[in-house]
């Protein structure tokens, strides 16, 4: 049989007990909430800084792909500058070689044949060639070049040098009686010419291997 | 029940009422705690991630380099390549302006 303070003993256990499991469960759904909410919170802001690393990377590449394409239009630039400069090297050589031609009789020809094609690119008329001061260019040798282009254009065409002397390596320049219509066929502007006109073709040879 | 026992049983129950008081103390405290525990966290990796980010950005930029001095010297080279093929064929090219100007050739 139980005494009185025995039964108070059981008493006292169980509502202490009760309470303590109480407490208990309290503690463990504080720890379990804020575990869990603190779990939750990591993998949210890791997943934000995760999209900050995705976003530098990918920010790195553009800058590597930037640097680059920058680099390959430097580069194609100086190339081109390079090439420009070879073929203008090209024109230069030309233009020496042309010095050497100029005192044989390829440049005799040569100025017959620009007479004779720039009159007729004139329409004939009475025209004067002009012609620079190392040039001899015989009134006879025009006469006959006149009467060919007298004959094939139909229309009446002199040709006779003029006093004024030109400023060139070689070549002519024709002007008509009114001095209004001339034609510049110098060595200097056939090659300004030919840069124009032959440029892809000397870059093709130039650079072909 | 004698009013003495009533008064053991209210004592016992002030006990265990405290007991649990201080439990619900403690999960309280560390809801609070939460909040600067998340702000630590967030410290930390901010601080790591930005790390991260600025050392991405640093080996971009060295690569870059890299890439670009590369590009350059392989250009040098073809440069050169191209000024020594171009040289070989320069006369060749100078006589065919000739050839046009003089009206020998096309």
């Amino acid at each position: 049989m139980l005494t009185q303070t025995d039964s108070l003993q059981f008493i006292r256990n169980k509502i202490l007990n009760d309470a303590q499991l109480k407490a208990t469960a309290i503690i463990s759904k504080a720890k379990e909430d804020y575990e869990k909410k603190l779990k939750e919170f990591e993998d949210n802001i890791k997943r934000k800084y995760e999209v900050l690393v995705e976003n530098a990377k990918s920010e790195a590449k553009q800058i590597i792909e930037r640097k680059i394409a920058e680099t390959r239009v430097y580069v194609n630039r100086i190339i081109l500058d390079k090439k420009e400069e070879l073929i203008e090297r090209a024109f230069s050589k030309a233009f020496e070689i042309l010095k050497t031609i100029i005192k044989t009789d390829k440049y005799k020809k040569f100025l017959e044949d620009a007479v004779y094609s720039t009159a007729k690119y004139m329409g004939g008329g009475d025209l004067t060639v002009y012609v620079n001061d190392e040039t001899v260019i015989e009134n006879q040798t025009l006469d006959k070049i006149a009467q060919k282009v007298t004959r094939e254009l139909g229309v009446k065409t002199t040709i006779r040098i003029g006093e004024k002397r030109i400023k060139a390596l070689g070549g002519i320049i024709m002007k008509n009686k009114d001095g209004d219509i001339e034609v510049n066929n110098t060595i200097e502007t056939l090659i300004e010419k030919a840069k124009n006109t032959i440029r892809s073709k000397v870059a093709k040879i130039l650079f072909s291997t | 029940m004698s009013i003495e026992i009533l008064r053991e049983i209210r004592r016992f129950e002030e006990e265990a009422r405290k007991i649990v008081e201080d439990a619900e103390r403690q999960a309280e405290e560390l809801l609070k705690k939460i909040e600067a525990d998340k702000r630590k966290i967030e410290e930390d990796l901010k601080i790591k991630v930005n790390q991260q980010i600025a050392k991405i950005k640093e080996e971009a930029s060295v690569k870059a380099e890299e890439e670009s001095k590369r590009i350059i010297s392989e250009n040098e080279k073809t440069l050169k390549e191209l000024v020594e093929k171009t040289e070989r064929n320069l006369n060749k090219a100078a006589e065919i302006i000739v050839k046009t100007i003089i009206g020998e050739g096309e």
